[in-house]
């Protein structure tokens, strides 16, 4: 017998939840163009090419909506099965596929689990739930239904036992709370790990099933600490999280540690912890300007064996043994975004996922690491509503642009196909955040636009994350009508100049952050913007810090403070002084200079940013008399996700840019689209159908 | 007396057992249905006076089938005290009542509290009592009204109506029930004689006690003649309740008005330099409405105002408050089987006050407000109120924060901790209240970017002649919690103060009486209010009334037969109590026969 193979598992980064919960980054895309645009050269070849398509059609709204058919296709760690979720209508099962070939198997014909993790021996499923993760015998019926006292529960499956995971509790005392580290088996049994009046963000454990090291949030920073056989801590590095909380991906047979985070440097990568705390790069992006997305280990070894970039370009590299595999699945797949899950043995399939900012849906393939071939699965269960062909859609176009201040700002270009750039409406989408990003991948919105005949700008403004440290902090809290307004407005006019859409014919829109930016744009630059269309937007982003650090969802909580978060961006929440500018600056207090029409789209009840601060601006423009429409989701949250509000966001934006812009006209809205609009459209528009 | 009281017993013996029957199936398949423990308030309402209707049914028939002349000879013309006959029937009556009410709801109680998990505190064990009690009421009241004079002994049937109204709870409510029931037996008493129709006239207190429930029966029969005019305002259609659009300003369109044009309404005089935006703010806005609590319920209270109960079926748990144990007492949703009890905490402490589910996630009592836990199976305590201060209305959603009201004061607390921990809330803010609790009728609440907008409107009881000046007050409240007025709006009544006040101006003295007869044995209850002084001119009105009663009683005993100190007393009684003491002074004594009426026998025709 030859050496086995080694079997990797994937490990998904755990993200800091939304600050400001964005709405324009929440859907996971891939990006078709491994070019690097950082120059008017290399845009202007791209554009061409764009220029020369086909026209595409009108698609309606829902095309553009990506299927949630398949969710959660997980590879086991033999490479056998393949487990995923399938959503019929509101139910929800779980199935098995045989890599060998035949049917899948339903597991459960209805479930409420929205994740999916295989044991390591790959006998059992863990299927997490929000509240619960139920265990569930792949062969028999046996399992168990363990319940979590927060969603953020599950730590990760146990690497040490062969079905076991590790689990977070929360244990309430008279004088607050404690973090308990336990690990559960298939079978329920519970073995408490660790207890600790901090909150645990992540754990290793060595070969024997003994925590050897925990990350925990110390108030005001993040530490990694190792644990000695008495249980003692010893403190082996700390940091402070923008965003995105570093991970440990495992503890080696010699003691060292292996995690994912930008400790110690710029951007985030692979690190490796040795035992004399001397910290080494593993592997970082090749280019030199994106964060380490995503890392897949080997877990035989524990060592890093994919490793996966997303933030200009979207490359993904093999490590160590598997990078000649790697490579020769990524060159069957040109300009895709790919994802690799590998089994252990020599006959074990990998599971290949293809994405593309074209490519609204995923598409699944097994790859036969001993043939080189690859073969598709899931495709009748990915089918949900028919998508718009690729064709039809439009690539990402990366590209970069110096800013007034000689910083190299970075965004991505959407182009209708075939259409004169110069003769389109261009649309800024600015993502919210602000510590957020716009990725390589599929953009309903985005998408929509370009089909409705816009020119579409997603700036990845200073300030954004997934380019690195520096980047994200560089703002030094000019968030106002300042610098970070500025890289948005500069990145316009620069297309401009580039002969990318009709000067004339320009708009903003985002959410969140982006529809604070919205407002300032056609505040202060009405010049540049003629219309505005805010989703969620702080009328004073000031106002807003301070009331979500005191009252809102993600104010200090055990596991994080926005009140350092805010520090590091430069806005001290005990110093007003040093967001006063912010509300100087604000749309609510320059709410007279508006010229501009503008929509508000908001939820009820939005616990990040409050209706009442989007109603307040609205009742001061309307007071004004300025041009303003309101739709309020009466039950909403931060982000629409019933389809019947999603679908009026997207109306209303069609709509409010067709009037003002000169875009395709919308479909006209369906009759339960038009009595919703008749009682959730609080203000309409003067000039509005 | 031993054997009338055997003879009555057999007489009835079969009706009794049929009652029993009748009574202990159904309460026994709905016991099987449900909890009977743990109903509102209206299942026992219904069944009491199905009791009392029984027992005036019973009253009815027995003393009509004696009050024939004839028969109602025979039953005096006993070597017997009148009062020992009326004792053996009554008591042989009460005696069946007590197996056809009492034992049926003794037996059911016998078997939920040892064959079944559910709740049977010291309270349910009262209630056999109670519907004893409720059906000698009606008994007495039914032999009364057939015994008596039928001018006015029907009279008596409104004393077993005060049970509906009374506030007293618990072992006082047995208490208003034996004071109900001694007065009727008293009334018997008086009557039980050879001429029953006869108003006793050497013994002023037996008058005053026939004449009582006359007065009372008279003062309610005038308050309702007054719905006429309302029928004739409906009919003419400029009744308010019924106008297209209700009287501006007045207290009907407060009532309907959706929250944001009453806020609107509040504002819309008024000159702060805010007032323009608010008002731009409040129609785009969502209000939030809330209306106080009217009771709340009280520990060994004999009913529930709703039941004390709620499912967890995560866990598979029923829990049911125990007034014995002050805890909520835990058994098998599924299985019925009993499992333990679970108070506050960890340390499982005792309520301080029966609580009562609220929504999806809360409880109260007068004191707290608490929330059950499934994960945990534990209860938490979120909100307390202050020493003195009892719940107006537990945690509500107002916007970003959760709003609670006391007798007094609104209290904000943060929706961000009440939605992520189980820890006891600190509120953010506290907004005293202006006015009585008990004269509140609805709170609308509107968020501005910092603070609220308050309506406290102030309407409760404005047509029952309790609340006089009604009024909406508007507060503007910061970010502080700091709160000032902005507005306070005189609300008009929309009918004629002389209508609504007509239950004080008919006879102040009455209206007393019978305020006193509810509170009877009572504790004092914050939610509620004393009505508020009257104005000078229904006080004239109703001066003038028993002025007027006075003069009648003057011109009316002078063609009735009375002794002079019992002419000169009705005169003063009619003074003093008014109008329906004239009514009862008609009713009660017949005009004094002329000679002049008295037709002349005519002599046969040869």
């Amino acid at each position: 017998m030859g050496p086995p193979r080694r079997a990797l598992q994937e490990i998904k980064m755990k993200t800091f939840p939304n600050l400001l919960g964005a709405l324009a980054c929440s859907v996971p895309l891939w990006i078709a163009m491994p070019t690097r645009a950082d120059d008017a050269q290399a845009l202007r070849t791209a554009i061409a090419a764009e220029r020369a398509r086909a026209p595409a059609r009108q698609y309606s709204r829902t095309a553009f909506e990506v299927s949630r058919a398949l969710q959660s296709v997980r590879l086991s760690p033999d490479g056998r099965q393949v487990a995923y979720l399938r959503q019929l209508g509101q139910q929800r099962s779980l199935w098995v596929l045989p890599t060998t070939g035949g049917h899948a198997r339903q597991l459960l014909p209805r479930t409420e689990a929205d994740e999916l993790y295989w044991s390591r021996d790959g006998r059992w499923l863990f299927a997490k739930a929000r509240r619960s993760l139920a265990t569930l015998a792949i062969e028999g019926r046996d399992g168990v239904r363990i319940a979590l006292d927060n969603p953020r529960g599950m730590l990760r499956v146990d690497p040490s036992q062969p079905a076991a995971v590790v689990l977070r509790e929360r244990v309430r005392t008279p004088s607050g709370e404690r973090w308990r580290v336990v690990r559960r088996d298939a079978r329920g049994q519970r073995t408490p790990l660790w207890e600790d009046e901090r909150y645990i963000h992540d754990v290793a454990l060595d070969a024997r099933g003994r925590l050897v090291a925990l990350m925990r949030f110390d108030g005001d920073h993040d530490a990694l600490y190792r644990v000695d056989g008495n249980g003692r801590l010893r403190e082996a590095l700390r940091w402070t999280t923008i965003r995105d909380q570093a991970g440990l991906l495992a503890a080696t047979p010699e003691g060292d540690l292996l995690l994912d985070g930008d400790v110690g440097g710029n951007f985030r990568r692979v690190l490796r912890l040795d035992r004399g705390n001397v910290l080494r790069t593993v592997h970082a992006d090749p280019r030199g300007e994106a964060d380490l997305d995503r890392v897949v280990l080997d877990p035989a070894t524990q060592q890093p064996a994919v490793v996966s970039y997303r933030s200009t370009v979207a490359t993904t590299h093999g490590l160590g043994a598997a990078q000649a595999q790697v490579a020769a699945i990524t060159r069957q797949f040109p300009g895709r975004d790919i994802g690799i899950t590998i089994g252990n043995g020599p006959g074990a399939a990998w599971l290949v996922s293809e994405r593309a900012s074209t490519l609204r849906d995923a598409r699944w393939h097994l790859y036969d690491p001993r043939s080189g071939r690859l073969r598709p699965i899931l495709e009748q269960e990915a089918k949900g509503s028919p998508p718009p062909p690729e064709t039809a859609l439009a690539r990402k176009l990366p590209f970069a642009y110096r800013a007034s201040d000689g910083m190299r700002v970075h965004g991505f270009l959407l182009l209708p196909p075939g259409l004169d750039t110069a003769r389109v409406p261009l649309v800024a989408l600015v993502h919210g955040g602000p510590i957020n990003h716009f990725r390589t991948d599929y953009d309903s919105i985005a998408q929509l636009l370009a089909n409705r005949g816009y020119a579409v700008f997603q700036s990845n403004f200073r300030g954004s994350t997934g380019l690195g440290r520096d980047y994200a902090l560089s703002p030094r809290g000019d968030y106002g009508n300042g610098r970070v307004q500025q890289d948005i407005v500069e990145g316009v006019r620069w297309l401009l100049a580039q002969g990318i859409g009709d000067p004339q014919r320009v708009g903003i829109a985002g959410h969140s952050f982006g529809g604070y930016s919205a407002l300032l744009g056609v505040t202060f630059q009405p010049d540049l913007f003629k219309v505005g269309v805010a989703g969620a937007p702080p009328a004073d982003l000031g106002w807003s810090m301070r009331r979500l650090h005191e009252f809102g969802n993600q104010g200090a909580g055990a596991e994080r403070s926005l009140a350092v978060t805010m520090r590091l961006l430069g806005l001290d929440l005990d110093k007003p002084e040093s967001y006063a500018h912010l509300r100087a600056q604000s749309p609510l207090a320059n709410a007279g200079k508006l010229r501009r029409p503008v929509l508000l789209i908001a939820g009820g009840e939005d616990r990040t940013v409050p209706i009442r601060e989007v109603i307040h601006y609205a009742a001061m423009l309307r007071h004004l008399g300025k041009d303003v429409s309101l739709y309020v989701e009466p039950d909403g949250g931060h982000s629409p996700t019933e389809p019947l509000p999603r679908d009026a966001y997207v109306y209303l934006m069609e709509e409010m840019l067709h009037r003002h812009l000169g875009g395709a006209k919308p479909e006209s809205p369906s009759p339960a689209l038009h009595a919703h609009l008749k009682s959730a459209l609080r203000i309409v528009g003067k000039g509005a159908p | 007396m031993i054997d009338l009281f055997k003879s009555e017993l057999l007489r009835f013996r079969l009706w009794a057992a049929v009652a029993f029957a009748v009574n202990l199936a159904v309460l026994s398949f709905l016991s099987r249905m449900m909890d009977l423990a743990q109903q509102p308030i209206f299942i026992y309402q219904l069944f009491g006076m199905v009791y009392v209707v029984a027992g005036a049914l019973l009253g009815l028939y027995q003393m009509g089938t004696y009050r024939k002349p004839n028969q109602w000879l025979s039953l005096l013309h006993r070597p017997l005290h009148r009062l020992k006959i009326a004792g053996a029937l009554s008591g042989a009556n009460a005696v069946l009542l007590l197996v056809a009410t009492a034992l049926p709801i003794l037996l059911v109680c016998a078997y939920q509290d040892t064959m079944t998990a559910r709740v049977v505190d010291t309270r349910h064990w009262l209630l056999p009592v109670a519907a004893w009690w409720l059906a000698v009421s009606g008994y007495l009241a039914g032999a009364y009204a057939m015994v008596a004079d039928r001018r006015y002994s029907f009279a008596a049937f409104l004393l077993p109506n005060l049970f509906m109204y009374a506030e007293a709870s618990g072992v006082a409510m047995l208490g208003v029930q034996l004071v109900v029931i001694v007065f009727l037996a008293v009334l018997l008493a008086i009557a039980f004689k050879p001429d029953p129709s006869s108003v006793p006239s050497r013994n002023p207190l037996a008058v005053l006690a026939v004449a009582l429930p006359v007065q009372v029966g008279a003062y309610f029969l005038l308050w309702l003649l007054g719905f006429a005019a309302e029928l004739g305002w409906n009919v003419a259609g400029t009744h308010p309740l019924n106008a297209p659009e209700p009287p501006k300003g007045g207290y009907v369109q407060a009532q309907r008005a959706k929250g944001k044009d009453l806020l609107l309404l509040g504002i819309q005089d008024s000159r702060d330099p805010e007032a323009a935006l608010w008002r731009e703010q409040i129609a785009l806005s969502d209000v939030y409405t809330t209306q106080p609590l009217r009771n709340l319920p009280v520990r060994n209270s004999l009913t529930n105002i709703s039941p004390l109960e709620f499912a967890d079926g995560d866990n598979n748990l029923m829990l049911v408050f125990s007034h014995d144990s002050e805890r909520f007492v835990t058994r098998g949703l599924r299985d019925q089987r009993r499992i333990g009890a679970m108070g506050v905490g960890a340390e499982q402490a005792a309520f301080p006050a029966p609580t009562i589910p609220h929504g999806a996630m809360y409880l109260y009592n007068a004191h707290a407000v608490y929330q059950y836990d499934s994960e945990q199976q534990r209860m938490f305590e979120r909100a307390r109120l202050p020493p003195g201060e009892v719940m107006a209305s537990p945690l509500e959603p107002a916007g970003d924060n959760i709003l609670m009201f006391s007798d007094r004061a609104a209290y904000f607390f943060p929706g961000r901790e009440a939605m992520s921990s189980l820890d006891l809330l600190k509120p953010l803010m506290r907004v005293p209240m202006s006015g009585q609790v008990g004269n509140l009728s609805r709170v609308d609440v509107v968020e501005l970017l910092d603070g609220y907008l308050v309506s406290y409107t102030y309407t409760w009881g404005v047509w029952s002649g309790e609340l006089q000046q009604p009024f909406q007050q508007v507060l503007r409240v910061d970010g502080d919690g700091h709160s000032r007025e902005v507005t306070r709006r005189a609300l008009s009544m929309d009918l004629p103060s002389m209508y609504t006040t007509r239950n004080v101006w008919l006879s102040p003295v009455i209206r007393e009486l019978c305020l006193g007869a509810q509170d009877l044995f009572a504790a004092s209850d914050p939610l509620r209010m004393k009505p508020q002084p009257m104005p000078a001119s229904i006080l004239w009105l109703a001066g003038a009334c028993c002025l007027l009663s006075l003069l009648g009683a003057v011109w009316l005993t002078g063609k009735q037969a009375h002794s002079t100190s019992g002419r000169w007393g009705w005169v003063l009684l009619c003074g003093v109590i008014g109008l329906p003491a004239l009514a009862s002074l008609w009713l009660l004594y017949p005009m004094r026969e002329r000679l002049d009426d008295l037709r002349l026998a005519q002599p046969a025709a040869a």
